[in-house]
């Protein structure tokens, strides 16, 4: 049986793919790259941008989206994140 | 822990400089805590962090009341003056502080490890903190405050012992058991500690049991802070 995801690990695989395309995704991508239901993407974007996490953009009129220099700091810093949340049982 | 006149002699000082490094611990376990919150935004995360906060601040009362009781006592031993009349006030509503702090980050702990997350819930149980504090305070023995401790640190050790528990039900994987063992055997010890300042009456010594106790839990704390950190 697979795990389930925390909130945190979910946050850590959309960045996560975010980085790995240089930064910035298609929606679409970002899709499939999360293992996500389209609804549940939608309120993790909300989280998100309001986290400033991520920022949506337009490219040659389609939507884009960017990490933030805080998106990049919360990769860097996810698995000691991860090792509390664990450590403590939240 | 502030208990007037009960610590034997030797060790008056030494509480102090504990208290200061019990602040050091819970307060980064708070500030981490806290850093988690900005990122993801959720509420358990920031009362954890109040938690902790509400510990830290326990302990710097603690610190300066016991470094403050510590004075005096040499004062008096230098001389034999009557203190200033302001030290009963201070020392109530120091007593006050620091009663309120460790319940409230007791109980907060208590609340996040069940999952409680309904603001009204938290304002109900701050003002059950607050009038228990002024209960215990009011009533002149310390001991109603380390019972209460004992019995929220008690519920948290069978949280933290539960909590990855019924996780494994769910069949998840623990990428590092030993900060979580070291999580229990932590609370636990602060649980023992508790349990020792309640055999105060019968002998002194048990004033510092206690805090070897919470020196040993607060250690397995900072060591798991440390693993924690230099990822």
């Amino acid at each position: 049986m697979k795990q389930k995801r925390s909130q945190l690990d979910v946050i850590h695989d959309m960045l996560a793919s975010v980085q790995r395309k240089g930064g910035k995704i298609k929606p679409t991508q970002l899709l499939s790259k999360s293992n996500l239901s389209y609804k549940m993407m939608q309120e993790y974007l909300v989280i998100l941008d309001q986290r400033e996490l991520l920022e949506e953009t337009q490219e040659k009129g389609k939507k884009m989206f960017v990490i933030t220099e805080k998106g990049c700091q919360f990769l860097a810093e996810y698995r000691k994140l991860s090792a509390f949340t664990e450590a403590f049982g939240l | 822990m502030i208990f007037s006149g009960v610590s034997p002699q030797w060790f008056l000082g030494f509480d102090a400089l504990l208290a200061i490094l019990f602040f050091v611990i819970t307060g980064v376990i708070g500030w981490f805590a806290f850093k988690i919150y900005r990122f993801t935004g959720q509420r358990r995360y920031l009362w954890w962090s109040v938690g902790f906060g509400s510990l830290t601040a326990a302990y710097a009362v603690s610190a300066f009341a016991n470094y403050y009781l510590f004075a005096r006592i040499i004062q008096t031993v230098s001389s034999p003056v009557p203190g200033a009349l302001d030290f009963n006030w201070l020392h109530l509503l120091g007593h006050l502080a620091h009663t309120g702090f460790f319940i409230a980050g007791y109980l907060l702990l208590a609340m996040v490890m069940l999952r409680f997350d309904d603001t009204r819930l938290i304002t109900l149980f701050t003002s059950i903190v607050a009038l228990l504090s002024i209960a215990i305070v009011l009533s002149g023995s310390p001991l109603l405050l380390t019972l209460t401790n004992a019995v929220l640190l008690g519920h948290i050790v069978m949280f933290v012992w539960l909590n990855p528990q019924a996780r494994h039900e769910q069949k998840t994987k623990l990428l590092r058991p030993g900060l979580q063992k070291n999580v229990i055997a932590s609370f636990l010890l602060l649980f023992l500690g508790q349990l020792s300042y309640l055999l105060l009456p019968l002998a002194g010594v048990a004033y510092v049991i206690g805090h070897a106790f919470e020196l040993v839990g607060f250690g397995l704390l900072a060591t798991n802070m440390f693993l924690i950190l230099r990822k």
